[in-house]
């Protein structure tokens, strides 16, 4: 019966309350010196309050955008000074000139980082997803195609940073020529890294071209140092200690880079770079392409054996030698060397 | 004209016109900007990264997985919100050291010292201002984990702007196991507006 029960049941709880009274007592009165040591004194008032309204955050500035319009503006200078040169055949070695300012500015200076080569995967995100990509990344990404589709892959041989590494290193005479059969097989590379790359880019969000750069712990070295510098002198926040980018493996695969390309001029353009691909179908359309006039050509092959990148070859007739403008780089080697004159542009 | 040459030519100018049709479609894509509910506006400049710090557990992999060393991250404390203990557990590992001889023990949290504790109110146990000298600090996250664990959350891990090298790729996504890194617009600078929480953008 409930009724009877009832009571029963309340006294038992009421004899279980005070039980647990006395035993918290206890143990408030025993523990509260315990309890106070592990309070870490939290700090209240008026006082502390009007402190932490009045805190003022630290700012931790962005690097100055003017920095990204330079960039761009940088980047088409150069291009149209290097359309100046290609197209006027000025010396071999003013175009490697150039290529030393692009290195020391967008490479060095700016970390290489400002490169069309990554921007391929940033713009091939923003396909999928365009408020991904930032206006700057597009536009350096559209001008050299632009110029190549008006003048060749003027950019690769007379602007990017990565190509100017390679370009510059390898001028020695050791030079080793790739059998035409594999150098055709390896073309087929970049091709399968331009998938790859959007493959990675839309379906893992990575950026396969940065990850195959090479040379990227020479520049972000070169940017790390530059940013300290900036740093100084205006006044910003330098750490004290000294910077190292990239780990052990990324150097060494850096070395390694630097000793084939010493032997095999411009590898990474060739094999491996998936904005060549871009470049060197526009330019193979393109309204302004380098071509080797058959009627002065006396075929004596030396531009064939100076092209850096191979591109010239003897045609499938065996009766001309042709350069590919896909392949061509624009360096201007082939005309240098060539004693008719036979090396010129065509529209 | 042979016919070969006139094929060539037409194979030419067909490879122009589908060129500049793709440039042009591909930069009317990207320039037309995101979709309406796009978490982002598109920025005229560039992206960098930041670690969310809702998303963040502290593990401690910021401090080796940055290209740069010492990492472009660094543990910073939120002033508006930190309770300004006499004992901090993001600066102390033994909370249980007598208050005047917290100013000379060397059981600190940071394996470097750079959570620094400045008197700020009151006697001995009054207020005290904890600061992460950037200078020593190396991004381990130590600090933040111990007050995230038991204080009052105010110590957080931030990517410096000033710092970041900005890589396309940025090394440390690809190390943390929270995904807690996130590509973020330069700017506005609200992004990166003092020791604050990182505004939600969703």
């Amino acid at each position: 019966m409930p009724e009877t029960e009832a009571p029963t049941i309340s006294s038992i709880r009421w004899w279980n309350f005070t039980a647990c009274l006395t035993v918290l007592a206890i143990l408030a009165v025993s523990g509260s010196a315990l309890a106070e040591d592990f309070d870490p004194g939290r700090a209240s008032g008026p006082e502390i309050q009007a402190y932490r309204d009045h805190a003022i955050p630290q700012e931790y500035p962005s690097p100055a955008r003017g920095w990204f319009y330079a960039d761009v503006a940088v980047v088409v200078g150069l291009l149209l000074s290097g359309v100046w040169l290609v197209r006027t055949h000025r010396p071999a070695r003013w175009i490697s000139a150039q290529l030393g300012v692009a290195l020391l500015y967008l490479g060095l200076i700016r970390g290489g980082c400002i490169c069309p080569v990554g921007a391929t995967a940033n713009v091939l995100l923003g396909i999928a997803r365009p408020e991904l990509v930032g206006l700057a990344t597009m536009g350096l990404f559209l001008v050299p195609l632009i110029v190549a589709l008006a003048s060749g892959r003027v950019f690769c041989g007379a602007v990017c940073p990565l190509g100017a590494v390679q370009h510059l290193l390898s001028r020695s005479r050791e030079e080793v020529r790739v059998s035409p059969g594999l150098h055709r097989v390896l073309l087929a590379l970049p091709v399968l890294i331009l998938l790859a790359t959007a493959g990675e880019v839309w379906f893992a969000h990575g950026f396969l071209p940065c990850q195959l750069d090479p040379y990227k712990p020479l520049f972000f070295q070169g940017h790390a140092f530059v940013q300290k510098l900036t740093a100084l002198f205006t006044a910003g926040y330098a750490e004290p200690g000294w910077i190292l980018v990239g780990g052990g493996m990324a150097w060494a695969i850096l070395l390694l880079a630097l000793l084939v390309g010493w032997y095999i001029p411009r590898v990474f353009c060739r094999y491996v770079c998936p904005y060549s691909v871009l470049l060197g179908l526009l330019a193979s359309v393109g309204f302004w392409r380098r071509e080797i006039d058959a009627n002065a050509c006396i075929q004596c092959e030396r531009c064939m054996k100076e092209c850096p990148v191979q591109a010239i070859r003897r045609s499938a007739d065996g009766k001309t030698v042709v350069i590919s403008s896909y392949q061509c780089v624009q360096c201007g080697r082939c005309a240098d060397v060539c004693n008719r004159q036979a090396v010129c542009g065509k529209e | 004209m042979s016919p070969e040459t006139t094929r060539r030519h037409f194979l030419i100018r067909l490879g122009r016109a589908f060129g500049v049709a793709a440039l042009s479609g591909v930069a009317v894509r990207v320039l037309g900007g995101g979709s309406r509910d796009a978490e982002f506006v598109q920025p005229p400049h560039r992206y960098g990264w930041q670690v969310n710090a809702d998303a963040c557990t502290y593990c401690g992999l910021c401090a080796t997985a940055c290209v740069r060393q010492p990492s472009a991250v660094k543990a910073v404390n939120d002033q508006k919100k930190c309770s300004n203990c006499v004992a901090c557990y993001g600066h102390l590992c033994d909370l249980k050291v007598a208050s005047p001889l917290i100013a000379t023990t060397d059981k600190l949290v940071c394996p470097q010292r750079a959570v620094e504790r400045t008197h700020l109110l009151g006697g001995i146990d009054g207020a005290y201002r904890y600061s992460i000298d950037a200078d020593r600090c190396n991004g381990c996250a130590l600090c933040a984990r111990q007050c995230n664990l038991h204080g009052n959350k105010s110590m957080f891990l931030i990517i410096r702007p000033d710092l970041c090298l900005g890589c396309n790729e940025c090394a440390i996504v690809h190390a943390c196991p929270s995904k807690a890194i996130e590509r973020v617009p330069l700017y506005p600078a609200d992004d990166f507006r003092g020791e604050y929480r990182l505004e939600q953008t969703s």
